[in-house]
């Protein structure tokens, strides 16, 4: 066992019995009056409960005399009760409120104590401390409470709220238990410190010394020992050190007379080394400089050959441009003049090369003195010179540009004058041409009595005619001022977003827009809107026309459609109308002509029963009047069920429905082809097929009579025959016919067939009937958006023709 | 925040106040002579003579009335201007306001308004409690309408338990009557315990046209009867007048859920929640005198009111089978008609 130990073990118990005993004293002051302060505690959530909730509610029925309004008394102790599911600030609390007037519990459990005369002792106890909180300790099953009381006599309510004792009590054992536990790290720390304290004091620096004299016995440095206290401990690691350094002495002069000798040896062969770089550095040297000389040398001659080759190069340019370029010395005389130059001057090489401007040029004297004075020019103010010519040559007029430069010596003296000329009359006649197209434009866009206007890619207007100002209200000056990124009615009525798409993808965009200008006025505008460059640069052309006119006549006229619509219904319900309500008496009369037939008939002479006969007979037709008439006006008045038919189908269940017909009247009935599928109303359709095919065979007096059922395929409108009469209109789908071999129409007729009640014949011939029919089939041919006309010859044969809107499948 | 900052303003200029100055002339231009703008005005007028005299400031206080009209409020206002540039206008109620706003603009006379309860909608100030810079400022006359719509269905809810409380609510096309529709709307919207049913009749200048409004009025409560539960008395002039208040407790079987003023109550309604007109009249007085000393109306943010008045009407509530929860009855205090 080592020392500290022996010595840590013998202050320990003592260390233990003082923390012991700190420990017991502070359990006890902490836990001294928590009780006290837990029933302050209970009592204070009981007592905010109680006047902030019973006695507020219950002055505020008695202030306001609501106490005896049963609704009132019961809703504010109710209330009251709820609010007791807000209490909450122990978690073991219980509240329990009693009645007890009836000893009926109104919140909370039934009772909180095992023994019952226990309860109802409490609940004596708190009714007898009536104005006063009564305090207690109970044992409920779930262990040790605490309760407080309160009896609130307005209501005769008793109020217990019972918190666990454990829960009261748990702030003073974990008190109890963290002095306990901080006592024990006390006494662990004091024992840790103690063994700390002898380790550092007394064996760390035993081990130190006994380390040293080690190190010192095999001839080692030692620099300190490591050992400073002022004891008898740290005097001899003191002596240690100074012994050491004493042997330490000796061994640094010996190896500093070695090191010196070391350096003496090294230095002299520094000198040597540096010796022989220097003369190899001499030699190479030498070698470059040579290298050097036979490159420059070799340089020389390629330059030569490149000057050479150069000249060559820029004579052969030329001698191949268009362009006239001469060349002059000081004394006028031309040094160089390509085949162009030859060309214009006129005359030979020979004649213009090598000899003075006054006899190179003698046979153009004008020329003559005008270039003379532009060479000298040049040579006088060493600058070059650009002119431009007009000269007459017959009857054409040569356009050229010419440009004189000064030619300098290597020295900066100019010793020749050079001059490039340029023949530029075509490039001059498509100027002039263009400048004509611009005017004319320019005029066409003045002229027009279309607003356009021009805008760059960044919105500004570059262009605007009088029309566009006009339209918009204002000078075409401030219309040539704006930018269309800042107009307000472009924003609003999408015209920007317009504008930018057509700037971007250059595709032309139309747009109609009712809006009111810059300059406050309101336009109706029909804008198209295209890309055009300009200068390499996109920019927006706006084509605009005034349709104020054409929309204010749209409206017009669908207003009077509306209206037309409108008029239509009503007469449609007023027919209906006036149609329902004329059949009941007119029911009540053919019945009541009936009775007298049946009652009185051996009561009247002949006269009297034709008379009453005859009767019948016009109500039996003012009823079937009416029948039409109704039938017309159901027409008029329900909404049509559009689906897609197949009029073979209805085709065919008409003929079922008309077949006795057709058999007595041996008609032959002929459908050409299959009919198509159209989009319209199934039943509609098949009152049309039933009306005409059985005016097809009621009206035909041939001896071999026929029907046909057919389409045609058309964008025209079809006529059946020259007489051919119309509702007008075209049809992209199929025109539908039922045509015959009849009695035919008159071309004056045509028209009148259609109106209802008006029949061609009279009342009783081809079968009789009452002239709706037709009538019938136009209304709902129209209400398919359709067309009905008729093409006939008269005692030849009739064809009705009719399109549906409707007509896809 | 806003309310510190507009104190600071307000106690800046008061300290910076120069001991002596010149009278410096205040006009008070009034909407109509209704119960709220009168109670407005008159506590403006005690509160601003109780300030100024506290810090020495000399002032004179004029008083137009437009009595409803429009043409009236921007003639008596174009003449008090023409007479003399006053030091700052005050305005009462939204037809002065927007009156008194469009002639003062460019003038540089500053405007404090009150009796305002929609003044982002009528266009003085773009939100409330945000500085406007435009020299107009002001105390707001309006509750959060989920507020009261809340408090309302704490009262009336429990009588119309399986559907939503129908109320009814003829109001006339006066600028903030319209604007109160329109809160009311947004509040209930998305709601499931409560709809609106409006009824609107055209706006005359109540002076002289009082009568026709109300016979429209009735028409409005003829053909709402019997789609409603309750009614809801509307911002403006026409929920302002005690007329308004009698025609609908005589000619409907319904009761009014919420009245727009303490007197509706006295009368029959239910219950009414509103800005307390002393600290609304005061708060305007301590914009006022600030303004005088020196303050940027701009500067100022408009603001909310800070007290409110409930009160209830319990026999109506008896009448109509109503239990005042207790909260409610405690927070009405002394405003508990019997």
């Amino acid at each position: 066992m080592k020392l500290q130990t022996k010595i840590s073990l013998a202050i320990l118990p003592l260390v233990a019995a003082v923390i012991v005993a700190l420990g017991a004293w502070s359990i006890f002051i902490a836990t001294r009056g928590i009780e006290e302060v837990t029933y302050r505690a209970v009592v204070k959530e009981l007592s905010d409960y109680f006047d902030g909730q019973i006695v507020k509610n219950h002055e505020l029925l008695v202030t306001h005399d609501l106490a005896k309004i049963p609704s009132y008394a019961q809703r504010y102790q109710q209330e009251a009760i709820q609010a007791a599911d807000r209490l909450t600030h122990f978690k073991t609390g219980n509240l329990t409120i009693v009645d007890t007037a009836t000893q009926k519990i109104l919140y909370g459990r039934a009772r909180l104590v095992k023994d019952p005369a226990e309860w109802r002792s409490v609940l004596e106890k708190v009714r007898r401390l009536d104005g006063a909180y009564a305090k207690g300790r109970w044992v409920s099953s779930s262990g040790p409470q605490i309760y407080v009381g309160r009896h609130f006599a307005p209501w005769q309510w008793t109020l217990i709220y019972a918190v666990s004792a454990q829960e009261l009590e748990a702030p003073g054992a974990r008190i109890r238990n963290a002095t306990l536990v901080a006592a024990g790290i006390c006494g662990l720390a004091c024992f840790v410190m103690l063994f700390w304290i002898l380790h550092r004091s007394v064996v760390r620096p035993v081990v130190r010394l006994k380390e040293a004299a080690a190190a010192i016995a095999a001839m080692q440095p030692v620099e300190a020992i490591g050992v400073r206290s002022n004891d008898e401990l740290g005097a001899l690691a003191r002596d240690m050190e100074q012994m050491a350094r004493a042997i330490q002495g000796y061994r640094d002069d010996k190896e500093h007379w070695q090191k010196a000798l070391e350096a003496q040896i090294e230095a002299r062969t520094n000198d040597l080394r540096q010796l022989n770089n220097a003369l190899q550095k001499e030699i190479r040297d030498r070698q470059r400089a040579n290298a050097e000389l036979r490159a420059n040398e070799l340089a020389l001659n390629v330059a030569l050959e490149l000057k050479q080759d150069s000249e060559e190069r820029f004579r052969a340019i030329f001698e191949s441009t268009k362009d006239s370029i001469m060349v002059w010395g000081a004394n006028l005389q031309c040094l160089y003049a390509n085949e162009a130059a030859i060309r214009t001057v006129g005359g030979t090489r020979d004649q213009v090369v090598g000899r003075g401007m006054h006899e190179g040029l003698s046979h153009r004297p004008d020329m003559m003195r005008t270039w003379i004075e532009r060479v000298r020019r040049v040579f006088d103010a060493e600058a070059p010179l650009a002119v431009e010519d007009v000269t007459l040559v017959g009857d054409r007029t040569i356009y050229s540009e010419s440009v004189l430069s000064p030619i300098r010596d290597l020295h900066g003296r100019v010793f020749a004058v050079g001059a490039v000329y340029r023949d530029v009359t075509a490039r001059k006649e498509m100027e002039r041409q263009i400048a004509e197209t611009l005017a004319l434009n320019e005029v066409i866009v003045s002229a027009s009595t279309m607003g356009i206007a021009a805008y760059d890619a960044d919105g500004n207007c570059v262009l605007a005619n009088e029309a566009m100002a006009s339209m918009l209200g204002a000078v075409r000056e401030k219309l040539l001022a704006q930018n269309f990124n800042r107009i307000a009615s472009w924003q609003a009525t999408g015209l920007l977003e317009q504008a930018r798409l057509v700037l971007a993808d250059g595709g032309e965009r139309h747009q109609e827009l009712f809006t009111t200008s810059s300059f406050d006025k309101q336009v109706w505008l029909q804008c198209v809107l295209s890309r055009f460059h300009r200068s390499g640069r996109p920019h927006l052309l706006v084509v605009a026309d005034d349709i104020a006119q054409r929309r204010r006549m749209q409206a017009e006229l669908e207003a009077r459609n509306l209206a037309l619509e409108e008029s239509n219904k009503e007469l449609d319900d007023f027919a209906y109308i006036a149609s329902h309500d004329l059949r009941e008496p007119l029911r009540g009369i053919a019945n009541y002509a009936g009775f007298l037939m049946e009652d009185y008939a051996d009561r009247l002479d002949d006269d009297g029963r034709e008379k009453l006969e005859t009767l019948v007979r016009l109500c039996r037709r003012e009823d079937s009047l009416i029948d039409a008439l109704l039938e017309y006006s159901r027409v008029g008045r329900t909404e049509l069920v559009l689906e897609a038919v197949d009029l073979n189908m209805v085709l065919g269940q008409v003929l079922d429905r008309i077949g006795h017909l057709i058999a007595d009247a041996a008609i032959e009935v002929r459908i050409p082809e299959a009919l198509p599928t159209v989009r319209c109303d199934r039943v509609r359709i098949s009152e049309v097929y039933f009306n005409l095919i059985t005016n097809a065979v009621k009206y035909n007096d041939k001896e071999h009579k026929w029907v046909e059922i057919g389409y045609q395929m058309t964008d025209n409108r079809t006529d059946g025959s020259s007489g051919a009469a119309h509702s007008g209109g075209r049809s992209a789908g199929p025109v539908l016919y039922v045509r015959d071999n009849g009695v035919g129409i008159q071309e004056r007729h045509y028209d009148r067939i259609f109106s209802i009640f008006q029949r061609l014949h009279a009342r009783d011939k081809f079968g009789g009937g009452i002239g709706a029919g037709l009538t019938i089939v136009k209304k709902i041919v129209e209400r398919h958006n359709g067309k009905i006309w008729v093409a006939s010859e008269y005692g030849q044969g009739t064809t009705f023709f009719f399109t549906l809107a409707e007509s896809g499948p | 925040m806003v309310r510190i900052c507009t104190v600071l303003v307000i106690l800046w200029f008061g300290g910076a106040w120069p001991a002596m100055a010149q009278e410096q002339r205040v006009v008070l231009l009034e909407s109509m002579d209704v119960p709220a703008v009168r109670a407005h005005g008159q506590w403006f007028g005690k509160s601003l003579q109780a300030l100024a005299a506290a810090d020495g400031l000399p002032y004179r206080l004029e008083t137009l009335q437009a009595q409803g009209d429009w043409a009236r409020a921007e003639h008596l206002l174009q003449s008090a201007l023409a007479a003399d540039r006053p030091a700052v206008v005050v305005a009462n109620a939204t037809l002065a306001a927007k009156t008194a706003d469009r002639l003062l603009k460019g003038t540089g006379i500053p405007l404090v308004f009150m009796t305002v309860s929609d003044p982002v909608g009528a266009g003085l100030i773009d939100a409330i409690g945000v500085a406007g810079g435009r020299n107009v400022t002001g105390i707001v006359h309006t509750i959060h309408r989920e507020t009261r719509i809340n408090l309302l269905l704490r009262l009336v809810g429990e009588a119309v338990p399986h559907r939503p409380v129908r109320i009814g609510f003829v109001h006339s096309t006066y600028p903030s009557a319209v604007g109160d529709l329109r809160e009311l709307r947004a509040a209930a919207q998305g709601r499931e315990d409560v709809v609106f049913v409006p009824f609107q009749v055209e706006y005359r200048t109540v002076s002289e046209a009082l009568p026709v409004m109300l016979d429209e009025v009735r028409m409005g409560v003829r053909q709402l009867e019997g789609q409603v539960d309750f009614w809801w008395e509307p911002s403006g002039p026409l929920g302002e007048s005690n007329e308004y208040t009698r025609l609908l407790l005589d000619h409907s079987q319904h009761p009014i859920a919420m009245g727009l003023k303490a007197k509706s109550v006295a009368m029959g309604a239910l219950m009414h929640l509103s800005p307390n007109e002393q600290s609304t009249g005061h708060d305007a007085a301590m914009l006022t005198i600030a303004i005088l000393k020196g303050a940027d109306a701009g500067r100022i943010p408009a603001q909310p009111p800070e007290k409110f008045d409930l009160g209830i009407n319990l026999t109506a509530a008896l009448k109509a089978g109503l239990v005042v929860p207790p909260d409610l009855l405690a927070l009405a205090g002394t405003n508990v008609y019997r």
